[in-house]
């Protein structure tokens, strides 16, 4: 049996370079429509849909609200039931998976080329859910689940306070978890006036990976996204930079996090540069392979100082706001020492040049790359660029843009993030964290 | 479900993507890159998948791993793959590899399983000669200074508490002790702690002078790469690499790894759920009807608490777990190895619930082998296809594929054969191979955890009968 299948013909046809660009089109609905074509995606394709909501949109009353709607993504919509959905997607081999993040909402899928119209229905039919009774319960019923699981989770927890401090509790500052003590406010009638606001084509992006722009904004126009009929829209307040600090005493080793405003998505420019800021700081963990961090100065830092478990380096990017810092896990009561070897770090990567700079280009640089080598992350990254900016980059021209980033552009985003007021979060052993005021005083630029 | 006939093209006309549902066209996986291969004088093969853009992935898989070892040295194979990165005569210690691999914006990594060791480097395009470099001086002239071996028992060693915290990897490890008991296979990758703390230079040497042989080599590489280029690298490169005197089929003939049904229960009431596996013995790598086990691992699914669908997931048995409340999660596998392999459910359940669920699990592979109908075969057809086909995604997955095929098949396969080999099964084919190797078998039966309601093991194995359903 096995000789028949070596004896058949399974030869391919020539295979030739494309090159990958972005393709984008506003549709008369206002539906954006973002493409990346050209390349090699492997035999499948993505197809994603970004909605601009989030937690940075709630309110007191609806805190909470987008961690249901992440939940009812795949219930019931005007054509479907939930089940008719879910067995849909999953017997035809494609994947999908949903998201809530503090400015969007976030449904990606997979699938072969032969399913690509069926998923693209699938999505303009998740735009249109009808919301029963009993749906809206049961998922409220699973947040709450999901919430529980995600307060018992120390990375989430601390980077809620960072935004939480950051932001001092308004737009990006906002609980992305949902609150518990708030989902039994949430009613069934205040989700349908969510969705009713917010579900519109001008609010929604849907991006494709792998597919022929010119064909999915033909089949695009087919189908309705959303309610377009709808007056009623959630406004969107700027977000603004505060910091300041937060302490909570808990068992076991210290969580440290110094943070401070980085850049938002639309700024190309800063962006690159603060990505590769990122790199120059790095990553101190143990167990980081190598091209990954083992030459950066957080590395060199955990290894050189036994109460420093493990540091890294973040770089968090929103529409109008971003956040740029340090997360780190000590040992005993050494926040106020490690809090001071970080500031210092910072202080010496602002004035990084040569082969140090070169080098964390580099990696900036290939870690962009091979990111958006697949699918999913080719779709976030243009997604993303598209939610927040104008002009959408290639993965490459995105490089490109890391190539240019001079000493210069380092020390100016330093300056401007450190002229700032820091967010300082500590969970752990609190009894020597320094004050904001001395934290400021050891970042002079 | 009508109106699905016209569907996206590329505008490429290289890239013509349109076919209906109903009559599925794979035209589209035949304009896929084709897979180069030369054999070396010394018998490296190095295969390539040219797909353009900016980054490249380029890798040595080694037919080598602890089915190599004795149980003397068990735990060599894994030693030694730590021990690569530690410095050779032009790059004396591990900084100097890591700095010139992070200068030019590279990574390295590493595994070993129980067949295969991988050393894989990804890099920017105009790079890949240094990769090749990198990786042919530490695979050929590693120093395995004996100060650094010592240090490096640490790290594995604390590699070996973490894996042995992780209820999976411990629940996999005795699996194999037990179904392949005396066999090479059942010793496990990481080797016994007294190994880990007495391994010696001398058999790291031996093992790789032994067993890191030109046929037994492979490079291969995805991405921006040219394969003549690659090629004469490596001839360059891997110069002093020598071929086997003994023949990779002679080698590998005299290692035999029988299957025993047997049970290894490991009771520890303090642990508040259930961890256990029940398996058979399956297909090597090579047999033709590999796709057809993959497949049945497709209809008995995995399930967990988490997945979106739920009660509604299509699986048979995940709506039963699901429904009846039965487990925590459970996942269907099913690992190939040269001359053997492992196929059964991994399960975690609350102890109270844990003979339900294992009878639920054997009586679900009775069901598949007596009357499976062709809509499930059908619909499972498709989704392995695609989770096949969505393997192939980025440079360093492609990469990886192929070294592992060509080590373990001796060739790629392409996507239209995959498609081919998965579209031609029939529920014949299904019923046939479920009967030969799911019903009226002695399993290999392993659990961790409050075991006092673990069923008895020829209750677990009476279910593989069908008159005991």
């Amino acid at each position: 049996m096995i000789g028949r299948f070596i004896a058949r013909n399974y030869t391919t046809s020539v295979f030739q370079e494309t090159k990958r660009v972005v393709e984008s089109t506003i549709l008369p609905s206002g539906l954006k429509v973002v493409s990346l074509v050209g390349g090699y995606t492997g035999p499948a394709v993505s197809l994603g849909l970004y909605i601009k909501t989030g937690s940075r949109n709630e309110t007191q009353e609806t805190a909470g609200l987008n961690q249901v709607l992440k939940g009812l993504a795949f219930e019931s919509n005007t054509n479907k039931l939930g089940l008719e959905v879910q067995r849909e997607i999953e017997s035809s081999g494609s994947t999908a998976f949903v998201q809530a993040s503090r400015d969007n909402l976030l449904i990606s899928t997979q699938t072969l080329p032969n399913y690509s119209l069926q998923m693209l229905k699938n999505l303009a039919n998740i735009t249109k859910p009808t919301l029963p009774f009993h749906e809206v319960r049961d998922v409220t019923e699973l947040v709450n689940q999901e919430s529980d699981a995600y307060n018992h989770d120390l990375y989430s927890s601390i980077f809620e306070s960072v935004h939480q401090t950051a932001f001092r509790g308004k737009t990006l500052g906002r609980p992305l978890v949902a609150p518990i003590c708030n989902l039994g406010n949430i009613t069934h009638e205040s989700v349908i006036n969510w969705v009713n606001a917010t579900y519109k084509p001008s609010n929604m992006i849907l991006v494709g990976v792998g597919l022929s722009h010119n064909e999915l904004i033909e089949e695009a126009e087919k189908v309705s996204f959303g309610n377009d009929s709808s007056s009623v829209s959630n406004s969107t307040e700027t977000a603004q930079y505060i910091g300041g600090e937060s302490l909570k005493y808990s068992t076991g080793n210290t969580q440290v996090v110094v943070a401070f405003e980085g850049t938002a998505q639309s700024n190309v420019k800063d962006v690159a540069a603060f990505s590769v800021l990122q790199s120059i700081l790095g990553n101190g963990s143990p167990k980081v392979a190598p091209g990954h961090g083992r030459t950066s100065r957080l590395f060199s830092l955990t290894k050189n100082n036994s109460n420093i478990v493990k540091s890294e380096a973040f770089n968090l990017t929103y529409g109008d706001s971003g956040l740029f810092g340090v997360v780190a896990e000590v040992e005993g009561a050494t926040v106020g020492k490690t809090v001071s070897l970080i500031t210092s770090e910072i202080v010496a990567a602002s004035k990084t040049a040569g082969q140090e700079l070169e080098r964390a280009k580099a990696i900036a640089k290939s870690n962009i790359l091979e990111q958006a080598e697949h699918r999913s992350c080719a779709l976030e990254f243009i997604g993303k660029q598209a939610l927040h900016a104008d002009t959408v980059l290639t993965p490459s021209e995105f490089a490109e843009e890391i190539s240019k980033v001079t000493s210069e552009d380092i020390k100016r985003v330093a300056k401007k993030m450190t002229s700032k007021k820091p967010t300082l979060v500590v969970v752990g052993d609190v009894s020597d964290a320094p004050t904001i005021e001395s934290v400021q005083s050891q970042l002079k630029l | 479900m009508s109106n699905i006939s016209k569907l996206f093209v590329n505008s490429t006309k290289n890239f013509s993507r349109s076919f209906s549902r109903k009559t599925v066209d794979p035209s589209f996986l035949k304009i896929t890159p084709e897979t180069k291969i030369t054999t070396l004088p010394n018998g490296i093969r190095v295969a390539t998948e040219q797909t353009y853009g900016e980054v490249a992935s380029v890798g040595v898989w080694v037919d080598s791993g602890s089915v190599y070892e004795t149980e003397k040295n068990n735990g060599v194979a894994h030693f030694l793959e730590h021990m690569i990165f530690k410095g050779t005569a032009k790059r004396p210690n591990p900084q100097s590899i890591e700095t010139e691999i992070e200068n030019m914006g590279g990574s390295l990594n590493a595994f070993t399983s129980r067949e295969h060791s991988a050393y894989y480097m990804k890099v920017l395009k105009d790079n890949v000669p240094n990769a090749v470099d990198i990786l042919s001086d530490i695979l050929q002239n590693s120093k395995f200074e004996t100060s650094l071996i010592e240090q490096e028992r640490d790290t594995i060693l604390s590699e070996n508490d973490y894996i042995q915290s992780k209820e999976d990897e411990v629940v996999f490890d005795q699996l194999h002790a037990t179904a392949f008991q005396g066999s090479p296979l059942g010793r496990t990758i990481l080797g016994p702690v007294e190994n880990i703390k007495s391994i010696t230079r001398d058999q790291i040497q031996e093992f790789i002078n032994e067993n890191y042989t030109g046929d037994r080599l492979v490079i291969s590489a995805a991405g921006a790469v040219n394969h003549e280029q690659l090629v004469e690298q490596v001839k360059e490169k891997f110069a002093n690499v020598k071929m086997s005197n003994v023949s990779k089929e002679q080698k590998r003939s005299t290692i035999v790894n029988d299957f025993v049904g047997s049970e290894i229960l490991v009771r520890d009431d303090e642990q508040p759920l259930i961890h256990f596996a029940v398996a058979v013995k399956a297909l090597p790598w090579t047999d033709p009807d590999y796709f057809v086990l993959e497949l049945i691992q497709t209809m008995i699914g995995n399930w967990n608490r988490g997945i979106a669908a739920g009660k509604n997931i299509a699986s048979n048995l995940g709506e039963i777990v699901a429904t009846e409340n039965l487990a925590e999660s459970y996942s269907t596998f099913f690992t190939s190895y040269q001359d053997t392999g492992l196929f059964g459910n991994y399960g975690v359940c609350q102890p109270e619930r844990v003979d339900d669920l294992v009878a639920e699990m054997i009586k679900e592979w009775q069901r598949i082998a007596t009357c499976c109908n062709k809509n499930e075969v059908e619909r499972n057809k498709q989704k392995l296809l695609a989770n096949t086909l969505m393997q192939y995604d980025g440079t360093s997955k492609v990469c990886e594929g192929i070294g592992r095929q060509i080590l373990t098949l001796g060739r790629r396969l392409s996507p239209f054969e995959v498609y081919t080999r998965i579209n031609e099964i029939t529920v014949a084919d299904v019923q046939r191979v479920a009967t030969t190797l799911l019903r009226d078998v002695s399993p290999a039966v392993t659990a961790i955890g409050p075991l006092a309601n673990f069923p008895d093991y020829n209750f677990t194995r009476g279910f593989t009968y069908w008159n005991r359903l």
